[in-house]
């Protein structure tokens, strides 16, 4: 059994065919009836001595339909308004004559509202026929009786939580509502603050367990460590200290590298060198030469720690070629 | 209205609002700080397992003996018997200095050095200079050569040579 199958078989019974009476009125337009004006207006209308009804209004239509033997459910949903809410879709303008066991169930829809039900004990066809002409209608549709238990069980599935509230007996007293509300809440709330305050209360006091176990396990391996890690934080600022002087006090290559690298490169006689300077990372070179400058530009491209080595003048009556290039910084390396 | 079950729901939404007001604690940031406890427990017992690596630094080795020690000598004894190193190298040499001149003492409360710097300007033929730069390169301290400017002198073969030659002394001695 469903969740919905369960809520249907507890809360609601469906008023057979053939425990109630139909009763419609039609007003000009919509208003609202209580239960006591219904009772003093169509009660008399009942076949039942004493009876209990159940109404819907829909549009300007007073639908009533009238028990003779009381039910304690809170909604009592008639069996006719369930099978016409079932078909007024499909069939709106339609005379249905329902099989069910020994007697006969009749609903009559036209422009898709309910127009008149009853139950016969069994099928007359002039009856049927009288009826059809009595409120204009051309189409008949017989249902079985298997048809006809399919389709109950099927709209009342279908029925909607809004066709349910129309049905409900349930009264809202707004005054009472509060005070009541109150009374149902009270111990419930109080029980799941309360609980609520529990649960948290003891959910902290683990988790501050926890972490006092987590802070002592902590400070017992960080204690052991403790010489390793005064050795690496040592080793590291020492270390930081160097980094700090080679990248400030030796930045480049050592000039005199430089200056035995390039001389070496140069060592043939042709080239004289008249003038060498290293200032920071530049270096300027004039060389007295008869060779072409290129062959100079050569020699300095294949010396290790020189970049951006380029021409700086050529004066070829003179002899003389100056060339400028930059040294590689040289990064840090201990 | 039963005023007992008023009474009783008023006295726990009291006890409740007291509760959250005054002791109520934040228990996401105590779970995050066990997290991050036990993140460094991983890290510590990470280290405890290459322990044994660095038993093996020896913390007393240091580059200091590169400098002059500041500990034991003013910035003017220092500059001397700096001076008194690089004139040894060049008196090794056929060299001739020219001049020597003490550079200003570079005033740094950043750095845990300070620098010795002298202006040199010697006279002297190509591979007598690089005597005297491996000569000066081979002493203990630690000499760096900036602003190198060579000339050809008159004299056939001779070179003049001027550059700006430093050392360092470690500073715990500021006089």
């Amino acid at each position: 059994m469903n969740y919905k199958k369960y809520v249907l078989s507890k809360f609601i019974t469906v008023l057979p065919f053939d425990e109630s009476f139909f009763f419609k009125v039609v007003f000009e337009k919509k208003i609202k009836l209580t239960d006591t004006l219904v009772s003093l207006n169509y009660k008399k209308h009942s076949p039942y001595k004493n009876p209990f009804f159940t109404k819907t209004m829909e549009n300007q239509n007073l639908y009533i339909w009238f028990y003779e033997k009381e039910i304690s459910s809170k909604i009592i949903l008639p069996e006719p308004y369930l099978l016409f809410n079932f078909f007024k879709a499909s069939n709106p303008n339609t005379f249905f004559i329902m099989e069910n066991y020994d007697t006969y169930n009749v609903l009559i829809i036209k422009d898709a509202i309910l127009v008149n039900s009853y139950n016969l004990a069994e099928k007359d066809q002039n009856l049927i026929s009288m009826e059809m002409a009595k409120y204009g209608l051309d189409r008949y549709k017989e249902i079985n009786k298997k048809e006809y238990l399919e389709s109950r069980e099927e709209a009342l599935n279908n029925i909607g939580i809004q066709e349910l509230y129309k049905w409900s007996s349930v009264e809202i007293d707004k005054e009472k509502l509060f005070p009541s509300l109150i009374n149902s809440i009270a111990y419930p709330l109080s029980f799941l603050l309360f609980f609520t305050m529990g649960i948290e209360t003891y959910h902290l006091n683990q988790v501050e367990k926890k972490l006092a176990v987590v802070e002592e396990r902590y400070l017992a391996i960080k204690n052991t460590n403790n010489d390793i890690r005064e050795k690496i934080n040592f080793e590291n600022q020492k270390e930081e200290k160097w980094i700090d002087f080679v990248q400030r006090e030796l930045p480049y290559i050592d000039s005199l590298s430089i200056f035995l690298r390039i001389s070496k490169a140069f060592q043939d006689k042709e080239f004289i060198f008249k003038n060498f300077s290293i200032i920071g990372s530049r270096v300027k070179i004039e060389i007295e030469t008869k060779e072409d400058f290129v062959k100079g530009l050569n020699i300095l491209n294949q010396i290790d720690g020189l970049k951006n080595i380029a021409l700086k003048h050529s004066n070829k009556k003179r002899d003389r070629v100056s060339y400028e290039a930059t040294v590689l910084s040289q990064g840090v390396a201990l | 209205m039963n005023m007992k079950k008023i009474f009783v729901l008023l006295l726990m939404l009291i006890l409740y609002v007291n509760y959250v007001m005054h002791f109520k604690k934040d228990v996401t940031r105590l779970e995050k700080k066990i997290i991050n406890i036990d993140n460094r427990i991983e890290k510590e017992e990470k280290l405890s397992l290459v322990k044994g690596k660095y038993k093996d630094i020896n913390s007393s080795i240091d580059y200091t003996y590169l400098f002059y020690k500041g500990e034991q000598f003013s910035y003017s004894e220092t500059m001397g018997m700096f001076q008194q190193d690089i004139q040894s190298s060049v008196n090794k040499t056929a060299c001739t200095t020219l001049n020597i001149q003490w550079q200003d003492m570079p005033i740094s409360k950043e750095r845990w050095y300070n620098v010795l710097s002298l202006k040199l300007s010697l006279m002297c033929k190509p591979h007598d200079f690089i005597a005297f730069v491996n000569d000066s390169k081979s002493k203990s301290k630690l000499f760096t050569f900036n602003q190198l400017k060579i000339f050809k002198d008159r004299r056939k073969d001779f070179l003049r040579i001027s550059f700006i030659v430093s050392a360092y002394r470690s500073k715990q001695n500021e006089n």
